[in-house]
This record gives structure tokens, C-alpha cells and sequence, in this order.
């Protein structure tokens, strides 16, 4: 009670307050690979923001893999509020590689929103979205899509690894350890810019808004192409993109990614983002995906970018039957992408290894994961 | 307070021998020594121990490598300096760091504080407090952010109009090692986060739809 109203009045102060007990609950099926084996809330608070919470979630989930198949990935779906905008998120773990009865941890560092007439009581719930196994079988209600973006992650981690695994074969550990020098310093020296939702209304009067003709940039075998484009650009902001897809495979696509980069007026060229788009094409069909919506780009410094063009490309496909298409490792190497692209999630994560561990550390996960 | 945690530690007596403490520690030292026999018998030691060593310095240490007999050699004057440089910045480290952890005191207390010191303390610190109270505007109260490079703080928060359409919301996630953030037309957005002790990846993504 006392607990209660002392959370009440640290809320109507605007003052982050702890998460009262019960307020974080996890709920696994009874019949899922994975059981909870211990939940700390951690350091998560809540604060009143007009007439919304602002639920900060820091907390590690311990899982235990009780099936007999070796987990590859896990996606938890994190509800504060299911209608509120902000109030859902997906928390996924790719990379694993969790044996049977070996336990793991998932750790979900989250802001949520949730209206505040429903407080007391910031109620957090933590469901399983989806299990990805090596064999690349799949488990879970996939709500969120969960199945699309880990089969995504593991295929692209298979792709890199085997990249990794060729150049340590054939140049042994010193070209490996050069390759992976060479990748951080190209990270490093990536030009980046920050990007935000720029919301419903122009922000800025300095430039009149034009409509651009987005350039199509086509990878090597693709099955879709990208036919045309257009994104309305003004200053810093671009809107409302418009693509036109064909597919030109002979499966039927279920969706697509356009991944894009921009080019600022002073020709330095960014990568800003993706626009996955549900597109139901039959072989030989032609559709199109667009998007509502701005988004404004800023230099490192914070000064507005101010956008000139912009490409795109198809980066990944999802083909009806669940397949995925992913561009290979010779494509993205295209002098265009390389300096621009950022590196995949596993690329970044050995890499991330080999700062913290050394060469053998990467050597022994390439191994590992063959 | 423990009797022999007033007496000088044997390191600041050994940088008080060699003339190496700041001059208000060097004053404080001494003012203690002159009462302290123990303490005036160890610096005794230790300026005895000098000036051997200080002897052993001017026959060997300052000979040139190549046997010819030399004199304030500009290297070995510069690396001494260096050298010297290194011990007492890690004695003023390991004193500061032994002195708070270990005896929840600093290890140099030479008197207790006096009163007024006390007072400043309290005042600048009431200061502090109401300038930062006085500051703070209610609209603009920031949320609690986390540290993270430039090119990712977050900068767009929950818009004004509060959670009517979705439009204008962005929640990035409140962690430091958040490795980069992708934003959707929608305002959702795709953090990928590498955990810096056990390499573990986590993507955070928040709907906004």
C-alpha cells in the first residue's frame, strides 16, 4: 500500500521511480525449447511524461534451452501497451549457439511508452516471439516477423563466416587478421550521419521540397529489381518513398528490403536505412512500396544534412515459402557499397571479438560455428 | 579513526625525502613530522637511503653507455624526469584509491577538517542543488540518457502531442553500447547492441506502429 502510494507520488513529481515488484512478467508457453530460469528487473524505472509513461527497462532474462535442438537465435516480444504507439518492441539474440540444458542470458535495455491512466502497476509483459535452431527450424507465435529477421541474421552470419573462414585458408592467420584490420578501419573512417523520425508536418521552410527519382543500384543475381523510385527531399529531411518493384525470379516474393544510401550536396554518400515493404509479387509481377512518413538526417556535429540524391537497392528478399534471398559477399564488396555499407552484424561482432580477445578468439568461433 | 592511520604513509615520506610533494601536502607533512617522532625517524631513514642512493647515481647511473665519463647527460636527465613523472602520479593514484576503498577515509587526513571546511562543502553543495533546480524547466526536463556517441544520441523523444498518432515518437534504447540505430519513415527503430564483456549481440526494436 505504503509502496504504492510513495510510486504514485514519485510519478506525479516527474521523478524516475523503480519499477514496483511485480510489475515485470514473463510468460513462456509451457510447451517452448526454452524456460525461464531466473528474471531480474534490474535497474528499470518509470516516469511520468505528460499523459504517458516512459517505462526505462534494464533487465537480464536467464533461459535455459530445454529442447533437444541447438538454439541459433531467440526473439522475446516486450508489450508495455499493445495499442500505444511505442508501447511494443522485439528483443532478439542472434549469433547464439546454446546446447541442450545450457542456459543463456537475454538482456533488454528498452524505452517503452504506456498511458498513464493505466498506472498504477507499469505492467511489462515479456512473451517468446520465436526460437531459430541451427537446422534453421523455427519455433513461436512470430508476431513481430521474428522468423524473417533471425533466418536473415543467421544466413548473412553463415555468409560472413564462411568469407572469414576462406581467407584464413587460404592466407592463414595474418591475411585473417589483416582482413579484419582492414574492416574495423573502414568502419572507423565511415562517414555516418543520425537519423530521426521527422514527423507528420515539414519542419523546415529554408528549401522548397522536390521530388527526387531515387537511382536503382542492381546486385548481382538479385531476384527483384528495383524499376524506379521517388523520395520527396527538402534540406534535411526526406519523405514519402516510392519504389517500384519487379519480380524477375521465378519464386513468388512474400517482401522485400530496399536498403538506401544518400548523397549529401557536398557528394559524400551515407547509408540511411531500410524500407522493408510487404510486397506479394508473382514471378514476372510488378508492384510497388511506399512508405508515409520523414525522416531528417544530421551531421556527426549536429548541422543538418542537406540531402542532394539518393540509390537504392533490393537487399534482401522473402520469398513465399519462407526462403530468403541475401546479396553474397562478392556483391556487397562492389566499390560503391564498401567504403558506404556498414558491416553485417556478425562481421561487426567478430570484429568487436578480435578487438576485445585477439585473432584466436575469432579463429576458434570460425571454427566453432562451421 | 584507527591511532596509526595518522601517521604519514611511508610513500608520502619517501616523496616528502626527495622533495617531491606538492608544496600544501609538503607543508602539511612536515608540520606533522615536527611533532611525530615516528614519523621524523622514518624520514630520517628514508633521507639516509637517498643520499646513498644519491651516490650510487653520481659514480654509475649518470656514466654515458659507451664507457666515456659524462656528465648530466640530457637522456638520462629526461628519462629521471619521466620516471619520477610515472611514481608519483601512480603513488597519488594508489593513495587516493587505497585511501577511499579500504578505510572509507582518505589516507592523509592530517588533522580532522575543520568546521568551515565543512561549511564550504555544504554551502557549494546547497548551491549546486538550487542552481540546478532553479534551471530545470518543467518542459524541458531531459529524459535520463544513457552515454553515447554523438552521431547516436537520441534526439527526438516523445513529441508534444503525446501518444495521439504515432507521428513524431522515437525510443531509442537507454544503453551505451548500443553499436548503431536504424530509424524507420514511422519512427520505429533497429538497435543493434554488443555486449562489451561477453560479445553478445542484441537487437533492440521498438514499433512505433
Amino acid at each position: 500500500m505504503w509502496n504504492r502510494l510513495a510510486f504514485l507520488v514519485l510519478l506525479a513529481t516527474a521523478v524516475p521511480a523503480q519499477m514496483p515488484p511485480g510489475s515485470f512478467r514473463v510468460d513462456l508457453p509451457p510447451d517452448a525449447p526454452v524456460a525461464l530460469v531466473s528474471a531480474d528487473p534490474g535497474a528499470s524505472r518509470v516516469t511520468a511524461r505528460g499523459g504517458a509513461l516512459l517505462l526505462e527497462l534494464h533487465s537480464t532474462l536467464q533461459l535455459k534451452n530445454t529442447g533437444a535442438r541447438r538454439i541459433r537465435a531467440v526473439s522475446l516480444l516486450v508489450t508495455a501497451q499493445d495499442q500505444t504507439p511505442g508501447g511494443r518492441a522485439s528483443v532478439t539474440v542472434p549469433s547464439l549457439d546454446i546446447d541442450a540444458s545450457d542456459t543463456f542470458p537475454v538482456r533488454i535495455d528498452l524505452r517503452l511508452m504506456r498511458p498513464l491512466q493505466n498506472a498504477p502497476g507499469a505492467v511489462v509483459d515479456v512473451q517468446l516471439d520465436g526460437i531459430l535452431f541451427e537446422d534453421l527450424g523455427f519455433y513461436g507465435p512470430n508476431r513481430m516477423n521474428a522468423r524473417r529477421s533471425m533466418l536473415a541474421w543467421e544466413l548473412e552470419a553463415r555468409r560472413d563466416r564462411k568469407a572469414l573462414l576462406a581467407v584464413l585458408e587460404r592466407g592463414g592467420a595474418g591475411a585473417l587478421r589483416n582482413e579484419l584490420v582492414e574492416a574495423l578501419a573502414r568502419d572507423a573512417a565511415q562517414p555516418r550521419l543520425a537519423v530521426q523520425a521527422a514527423g507528420a508536418g515539414r519542419t523546415t521552410a529554408l528549401e522548397p521540397e522536390r521530388e527526387v527519382t531515387l537511382a536503382a543500384l542492381s546486385l548481382p543475381a538479385t531476384p527483384v529489381e528495383l524499376l524506379s523510385g521517388t523520395v520527396r527531399i527538402a534540406g534535411d529531411e526526406a519523405r514519402a518513398p516510392h519504389v517500384v518493384l519487379r519480380n524477375i525470379g521465378s519464386k513468388p516474393v512474400r517482401s522485400v528490403e530496399v536498403s538506401w544510401l544518400v548523397r549529401d550536396k557536398q557528394g559524400q554518400e551515407y547509408t540511411a536505412g531500410s524500407l522493408p515493404a510487404d510486397v506479394n509479387l508473382a514471378p514476372g509481377q510488378t508492384g510497388a512500396a511506399s512508405k508515409d512518413g520523414a525522416l531528417r538526417f544530421s551531421l556527426p556535429g549536429g548541422g543538418p544534412a542537406s540531402l542532394a540524391a539518393m540509390t537504392g537497392f533490393v537487399s534482401s528478399v522473402e520469398f513465399s515459402d519462407g526462403a530468403l534471398w541475401l546479396p553474397s559477399h562478392q556483391a556487397l564488396r562492389d566499390p560503391r557499397l564498401l567504403g558506404v555499407l556498414p558491416p553485417s552484424g556478425e562481421q561487426e561482432r567478430l570484429m568487436e571479438l578480435y578487438r576485445r580477445k585477439g585473432l584466436d578468439a575469432v579463429i576458434q568461433q570460425l571454427h566453432k560455428l562451421r | 579513526m584507527k591511532p596509526d592511520t595518522r601517521h604519514l604513509e611511508p610513500s608520502t615520506l619517501a616523496l616528502l625525502a626527495g622533495g617531491d610533494l606538492a608544496w600544501r601536502e609538503a607543508v602539511l607533512a612536515r608540520g606533522h613530522v615536527h611533532f611525530c617522532p615516528q614519523c621524523k625517524r622514518q624520514l630520517a631513514e628514508f633521507r639516509s637511503a637517498r643520499m646513498e642512493m644519491g651516490l650510487v647515481s653520481a659514480a654509475d647511473w649518470r656514466q654515458p653507455l659507451d664507457g666515456q665519463p659524462g656528465e648530466s647527460d640530457p637522456a638520462w636527465n629526461a628519462l629521471e624526469a619521466e620516471m619520477r613523472a610515472n611514481i608519483r602520479l601512480g603513488l597519488t593514484a594508489g593513495s587516493l584509491a587505497s585511501g577511499a576503498s579500504e578505510h572509507g577515509e582518505a589516507a592523509f587526513p592530517l588533522s580532522p577538517p575543520a568546521p568551515w571546511r565543512w561549511a564550504v562543502v555544504c554551502g557549494a553543495l546547497v548551491f549546486v542543488l538550487t542552481a540546478g533546480w532553479w534551471l530545470r524547466s518543467p518542459g524541458s526536463a531531459p529524459l535520463p540518457m544513457a552515454a553515447v556517441p554523438a552521431w547516436q544520441v537520441p534526439v527526438a523523444e516523445p513529441a508534444a502531442q503525446g501518444l495521439g498518432n504515432g507521428v513524431g515518437i522515437q525510443l531509442l534504447v537507454p544503453v551505451a553500447d548500443v553499436s548503431r540505430t536504424e530509424t524507420d519513415f514511422d519512427g520505429s527503430t533497429r538497435s543493434r547492441v554488443i555486449d562489451g564483456e561477453t560479445g553478445q549481440v542484441t537487437l533492440q526494436q521498438v514499433y512505433v506502429e
